[in-house]
């Protein structure tokens, strides 16, 4: 195959690229070299396109209560900018504790998602969120929730000839409590992280969203199985039960592997860590 | 094999290059232009080894596609003497005996130049963050970080 490479420059020439079988697009780089690396010469892209200069997908903005993040924002970006720090703050401290600097430098939301890591450390979030990606070829695009989206390890709904261009959620009533237990803090992919969002009045739940990511192929929403506790008082018990819960989905899915010893109890003390964080949370005004 | 044209700017000189599609900003630095500053740890984006500053961010040259560096800015460790002349961050490296075997220098070293043009005076915390992605096998950092933390202070 002739050997190819575009820059795309805006969002039109872009999807005039892609439209092209067999382009494969290159953001950040983090993930894509790091496979590219591991082929035979003979299976390496042939024809690659850019997105990294693509002004249009590094915007974020909000209107009204839903926030538009473009798909080629960076992590370093996302921790800096100022309306994520005083909207959804949640978003930045996951983002600062992704990779290293170098690799929050480079790495993009939208190659993550794609990317459909299992141990990705936002997709929780998103998940969460309820967020939605924007997915764009040339003459159509159409939205998605993330939680349609991602099917599996590495599997995602993306078709080809699509570009993710866009993702966005709303502004939650209540603040996010993440959390994430890697092996070490710089280039850690997460091993086990989660996000809850809790609502309440005095002491009766009011409403309640519970994610845990890498510990399923894709992120496990447990807010059905918490909802027994809306508009019911908060009782330890009832902690135990969701802490146990979510231990029991995870071994129908993923059965009982060999990070089980450790993953098992990890995966209670971290449902337990964030309900109660987020309960703390859920009583400010 | 077809190559293509690669224009950069490489520590403020123009610089032009053959090279493969899918190269890496660390293959075309050390094995086409034979800048060795720049180091080969893991290949992956683990330990830092490989770190330029790319538009003034610090970046893992080995997880850089070198064709997304047309037309950029690239910094490496070459650029910080003037001459036979160290950098004064360079200086204060060999002052506070934060090189011993040196594998991870070139990299600490850009990553600290990153870190101290966005951020003169950083605190120790900064510090750490700033060299989070790269590793050291035999300083365990504290004269690196001591470095870092006097030439903020020069
Ligand atoms: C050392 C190291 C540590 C890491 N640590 C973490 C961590 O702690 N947490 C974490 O979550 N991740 C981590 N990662 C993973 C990685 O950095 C992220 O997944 C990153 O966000 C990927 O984005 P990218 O822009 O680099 O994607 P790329 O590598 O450029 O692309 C990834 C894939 O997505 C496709 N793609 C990219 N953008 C789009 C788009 N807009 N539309 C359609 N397709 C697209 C590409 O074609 C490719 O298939 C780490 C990676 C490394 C190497
Ligand atoms: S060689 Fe690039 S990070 Fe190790
Ligand atoms: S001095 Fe040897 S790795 Fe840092």
């Amino acid at each position: 195959m002739n050997q190819v490479w575009i820059q795309c420059e805006d969002k039109n020439s872009l999807l005039t690229a892609i439209a092209e079988p067999g382009r494969v697009m290159i953001a950040g780089g983090t993930d894509l070299l790091i496979n590219v690396r591991r082929l035979a010469p003979a299976d390496k892209p042939a024809q690659m396109v850019d997105l990294s200069l693509v002004e249009e997908l590094k915007n974020i903005h909000l209107e009204g209560n839903m926030l538009t993040i473009g798909s080629m924002v960076t992590y370093t970006q996302l921790m800096t900018d100022p309306l994520i720090r005083k909207h959804l703050p949640v978003l930045a401290e996951a983002a600062s504790q992704v990779g290293s600097p170098q690799i929050r430098n480079r790495g993009t939301l939208g190659g993550s998602l794609v990317n459909a890591s299992p141990a990705a450390d936002m997709a929780p979030l998103w998940i969460l969120l309820k967020a939605q990606v924007k997915l764009e070829s040339f003459g159509k695009e159409r939205i998605l929730l993330v939680e349609d989206f991602l099917l599996g390890h590495q599997k995602t709904m993306l078709a080809p000839g699509e570009v993710m261009t866009e993702i966005r959620c709303l502004i939650p009533k209540k603040s996010v409590i993440y959390q994430k237990i890697g092996r070490r803090n710089a280039a850690a992919i997460a091993r086990l992280n989660g996000c809850c969002l809790l609502d309440r009045q005095e002491d009766t739940v009011k409403e309640i969203r519970l994610v845990i990511g890498a510990a399923t192929p894709t992120p496990l929403d447990l807010q059905k199985d918490c909802s027994g506790w809306i508009d019911k008082p908060w009782t330890i018990e009832r902690l135990d039960e969701v802490a146990s819960q979510a231990m029991r989905r995870v071994e129908e899915i993923s059965g009982r592997r060999a990070s089980a010893t450790w993953k098992f109890p990890a995966i209670e003390n971290l449902v337990r860590r964030l309900l109660l964080d987020a309960w703390a949370e859920g009583g400010k005004q | 094999m077809t190559t293509f044209t690669l224009h950069f700017w490489l520590n403020n000189q123009p610089e032009s290059v053959e090279i493969p599609l899918t190269a890496t900003l660390l293959d075309v630095l050390r094995d086409e232009l034979h800048m060795t500053g720049t180091k080969r740890g893991c290949g992956i984006g683990e330990c830092g080894a490989c770190t330029v500053l790319l538009n003034g961010q610090a970046v893992n040259s080995c997880t850089v596609l070198a064709l997304q560096a047309q037309g950029q800015k690239v910094e490496t460790v070459e650029g910080l003497a003037k001459g036979e002349e160290l950098s004064s961050l360079q200086q204060s490296f060999i002052e506070e005996h934060a090189v011993q075997c040196g594998f991870c220098t070139s990299g600490m070293l850009m990553s600290a130049t990153g870190l101290l043009r966005q951020n003169p005076h950083p605190s120790e915390k900064e510090i750490r963050t700033a060299i989070s992605g790269n590793l050291c096998r035999c300083t365990g950092y504290m004269p690196i970080i001591k470095a870092i933390e006097k030439e903020s202070k020069r």
